[in-house]
């Protein structure tokens, strides 16, 4: 049976909704680098009267404090972004590491027990209970997202380790005399990496979505500007909507969230195998 | 049967050492919340006053020590007093799990039924137009966050056509009006609605997906070739002929829904002020009442473990072919 060989970056086959993700998501990131010197105004700052709908001033309007909300949402991006990043760099590599390790140390299965009881467990929940301790940090945060979110693909990656194991030319290598370095690095290597990055671009959307879950429940540090933090600030008002002020204090960030989640859903169609479409996120 | 089991005790077990490890291993400490009222974290307690609640907490025992007593503790179902509330924790916990069981329990079982449902029925018509809407709706709302997808639900049905509350789960002071139980099991449905129709959307789509991708490849299999041969309605075919082929998956699924449907009823009950165990978790995370998180993490971790353990019971009986495996054999 012969294999198919996709390539996946061919520009020819990429397809509509990808091309859309990866341009929304360029543009966030480029936002997210300029941070503070794309924004009109000093969003930690009182620029105008409070509860200000959108205007040519103001183009997104004020939130209850009188702060410029387009501002607040271009240097939040910033924050938002940078831990989806992090958390996604911390994971990938732990997990990658993780599976390597335990498809090839003759006590492996170590690993996938320990992995295993922080798959069982609920996320959120496990992720509140650190939090508390730790504190509302963010460095504090995303090494807990990142040292709770490797189980799942290091589960993959040990499988396919295993499985390449037993390849004839790995076994060929082994018998021209190649050492477990080598094996590992140059033959067993390399058959890992479509898995890792799609481990990258699906832990990059959860750690988006958890860190503005976290931020929305109010786990995370309320002074930082970030969406999750922009949302929460905008539910603390009990009459949040009773106002149309709701449509620019908590719909711009709400929304920011939601093109990069989508953008990167879409984005990481392109990376995945279709069998695992159907897998739970992280 | 065994396997699974062996699994669940283990892992049961290591929830509980993880709830022991955790506040010991992390910096802060668990007397770090009697200080201050909450709002604010400014009040510093005195070492006199550190030392002497250390000594009340038993924190300064031998670590051993400390684990067994916490075991013992744990045995008699005592999971402490809470900082904020000055209650068992055991007792809040009670008055709060009717709201999230049924939450967590309706929503499952909805989105299981209509996912399936719609699944079987996007498969049917598979290419169609219906199908394409489906498909792409679902994948939408699918990768939307809790929050969202309740914000969007709250803006739609609660301010611009407002038929439902907002939050809440019961009219403040409606007994005092109408006494009587069925305006007041009717205004608890109205407030129950929204929330569940969030935690609902959240899981739907994963089981539309699963049961639409098993569906599809069995609908040209000889067996349902031969069964239309036979005469049956299309209606019958797809509900006793079809759908029976994602039985397996939707169940195994089932159990892997459960674990995030817990993590969601923490979001969705803060957003829509529902008292069940998630928002109080919240609150105690707020303010720092170290028991009362604990007691929820482990009741909603040990759940899970459970509903987890019955799911692979359930999978035994719908495939005998599946013997003490589950999904992780």
């Amino acid at each position: 049976m012969g294999v198919t060989v996709v390539r996946s970056w061919d520009p020819g086959h990429l397809p509509g909704g990808t091309l859309v993700g990866g341009c929304v998501l360029a543009a966030l990131m480029a936002v997210a680098v300029l941070g503070r010197s794309a924004a009109p105004y000093d969003p930690d700052q009182v620029s105008a009267t409070v509860y200000q709908p959108p205007s040519r001033l103001h183009l997104l309007g004020t939130n209850d404090l009188g702060q410029d909300v387009l501002s607040e949402v271009i240097v939040g991006s910033r924050l938002s972004l940078g831990v989806g990043v992090s958390v996604a760099v911390l994971s990938t590599a732990l997990s990658w590491t993780m599976g390597l390790l335990s498809g090839i140390a003759p006590r492996g299965g170590l690993v996938v027990a320990v992995g295993d009881l922080l798959l069982a467990v609920p996320a959120l929940p496990l992720l509140a209970l650190f939090v508390a301790y730790t504190g509302p940090g963010v460095l504090a945060m995303v090494i807990t997202m990142g040292v709770l979110s490797w189980p799942a693909f290091a589960r993959v990656i040990r499988t396919q380790v295993l499985s390449t194991k037993k390849r004839d030319y790995v076994v060929a290598a082994l018998a021209l005399g190649a050492g477990p370095l080598r094996i590992m690095v140059r033959h067993i290597l390399p058959e890992t990496v479509p898995i890792i990055v799609t481990k990258f671009v699906l832990t990059m959307r959860w750690a988006v979505l958890i860190d503005a879950n976290l931020a929305f429940l109010g786990l995370t540090d309320p002074g930082a500007i970030s969406w999750g933090s922009m949302l929460n600030h905008a539910f603390r008002d009990p009459l949040l909507f009773t106002r149309r002020a709701w449509l620019w204090s908590a719909a711009p960030p709400a929304l920011a969230i939601m093109g990069v989640v989508v953008s990167l859903a879409l984005v990481g169609r392109l990376t995945e195998p279709r069998e695992t479409r159907a897998l739970p996120d992280s | 049967m065994l396997s699974a089991l062996s699994r669940f005790f283990f892992l049961a077990a290591g929830v509980v050492v993880l709830t022991f490890v955790v506040p010991r291993a992390l910096p802060g400490e668990p007397i770090e919340g009697l200080g201050d009222t909450g709002a604010a974290n400014v009040r510093i307690l005195p070492e006199e006053a550190r030392r002497a609640l250390r000594t009340y907490y038993e924190l300064d025992r031998p670590l051993i020590i400390q684990f067994g007593r916490y075991l013992i503790r744990l045995a008699h179902l005592d999971l402490g007093v809470s900082y904020s509330l000055h209650r068992p924790v055991r007792a809040i916990i009670r008055e709060r799990l009717p709201y999230t069981l049924a939450l967590v329990g309706t929503s499952l079982v909805v989105s299981a039924m209509a996912g399936i449902a719609l699944g079987v029925l996007s498969a049917w018509r598979a290419g169609s137009g219906l199908d394409r809407w489906l498909v792409n709706g679902l994948l939408g709302i699918g990768a939307l966050p809790e929050f969202l997808v309740g914000l969007i639900l709250i803006v739609s049905f609660a301010v611009s056509w407002p038929v439902l509350p907002a939050g809440g789960s019961a009219t403040p002071f409606l007994s005092l009006d109408t006494p009587g139980g069925v305006a007041q099991l009717w205004d608890r449905f109205k407030h129950f609605v929204l929330p569940l129709c969030t935690l609902t959307l959240a899981s739907l789509p994963h089981f539309f997906y699963l049961t639409r991708n098993a569906t599809v490849p069995v609908l040209d299999a000889p067996y349902l070739v031969a069964a239309r041969a036979k005469g049956l309605g299309e209606r019958r075919l797809a509900a006793r002929h079809a759908a029976p082929s994602a039985l397996l998956p939707v169940v195994s699924l089932l159990g892997i829904r459960i674990a995030f449907v817990a993590g969601g009823a923490l979001i969705v009950e803060r957003l829509f002020n529902y008292p069940g165990v998630g928002l109080l978790m919240v609150q105690a995370v707020w303010s720092r009442d170290y028991p009362v998180l604990e007691g929820c993490f482990l009741l909603l971790s040990l759940s899970v473990l459970t509903a987890n353990l019955c799911v692979d019971a359930i999978l035994g009986r719908v495939d005998p072919r599946i013997q003490g495996a589950g999904p992780w054999a």
